[in-house]
């Protein structure tokens, strides 16, 4: 049988070429460096959106039909006549006032709020390594260590209320 | 083997990059662009590797101030884009998207490979492990990192480097067994 650590010896003799070169390098990082300005200036308002997103979620699961069935089923026991089309309005407008103002946007836009999370936090996984390595301020690490530990408790509330919304659907 | 480690930027292009010479410093990057994204490459795949490379010459053109030349420039620049590869792996999002990428590619690649047999063999043994097992026996056994090294890269012990590694090798040795009964089973019958 082969040693296997021979195996390895034609994979290492392999190279590939760069797959950009220089100014194609010099555009990514610029690019790079936009995106890195624009994910400083909404990391706030990245974690003040996915928490608005959660709350409404939260609400959103919470108020579902049954309470407007459980007006419909008291107009029911006092009498009035399953029928009646007044039922069915009473029925639907009582619905729909516990529905928010646009539960479209607060299902959808859950999507794009944790992709920034997860962006983020991989960001400063980065940022994290770097520093400890390049033996920065404790004063950073713990900052950076606490940002992180914000975002992934606000991605877990988020995933949390998805769940609750999906489980009342 | 390890050829970031062993390749040599001479102090005057150097110098260049560090007095500002934007020529000097595509002459670098053209120069050993190659090598570390070859390495990077096989940390952690293709698609990630092209982001190490950006990531890890950013790096060295922000660091090269302080490259006092104490060691040689290949060393220099390798510990760099080790440190971006793991860098990678350590994170849970991004370590997925390193399975993705093997997952995406395990086929495409070796069978439009046009090397010899027993170097697509070496792709598809090195494609069967996980990227961090893969990750920790490229290392040791090509770039010659010691386990303490590799340990303390990952922010793990020397253990935690030995255990990748037993498991990575009983892999290819599967590997080697699975493919030598393979090529029994091919050989024609003796008319």
């Amino acid at each position: 049988m082969p040693d296997p650590t021979q195996i390895l010896s034609p994979a290492a003799q392999r190279e590939w070429p760069a797959p950009y070169d220089y100014p194609a390098f010099e555009a990514r990082v610029a690019a790079a460096r936009r995106r890195v300005q624009v994910g400083q200036r909404f990391g706030v308002a990245t974690l003040a959106a996915v928490s608005l997103a959660a709350l409404s979620l939260l609400l959103v699961s919470a108020r579902q039909r049954p309470a407007a069935t459980t007006e419909a089923a008291a107009m029911v026991s006092s009498g009035a006549n399953p029928g009646d089309s007044a039922l069915a309005t009473v029925m639907d407008e009582s619905w729909l006032r516990h529905l928010p103002r646009e539960p479209a946007v607060a299902r959808v836009s859950t999507r794009a709020p944790v992709g920034m999370l997860q962006d983020r936090i991989a960001w400063l996984d980065d940022s994290l390594s770097a520093a400890l390595q390049e033996q920065a301020a404790h004063g950073e690490v713990l900052r950076l260590r606490s940002e992180r530990a914000q975002l992934v408790d606000a991605l877990v509330r988020v995933r949390y209320a998805e769940q609750l919304s999906a489980d009342a659907n | 083997m390890g050829k970031l480690a062993d390749l040599v930027v001479g102090d005057s292009l150097l110098a260049a990059v560090r007095s500002g010479d934007r020529d000097a410093a595509g002459r670098l990057y053209t120069a050993v662009a190659g090598p570390a994204y070859t390495l990077a490459r096989r940390l952690v795949g293709p698609a990630v590797a092209e982001d190490v490379l950006q990531d890890s010459m950013i790096r060295v053109f922000a660091a090269l101030g302080g490259f006092r030349g104490e060691a040689p420039f290949g060393s220099w620049l390798r510990r760099i884009v080790v440190t971006q590869c793991l860098m990678q792996l350590r994170s849970p999002w991004r370590r997925a998207r390193v399975y993705w990428e093997d997952f995406a590619q395990s086929a495409g690649e070796l069978t439009d490979s046009t090397d010899p047999a027993f170097a697509v063999d070496a792709e598809r043994a090195l494609r069967r492990l996980t990227p961090t097992a893969r990750a920790v026996l490229w290392l040791h056994a090509v770039e010659g990192y010691s386990h303490a090294d590799i340990g303390a890269q990952f922010g793990r012990s020397e253990s935690f480097s030995k255990t990748q590694l037993a498991r990575a090798l009983r892999r290819l040795r599967d590997h080697a067994n699975t493919s030598a009964e393979e090529l029994l089973c091919q050989t024609p019958p003796k008319s």
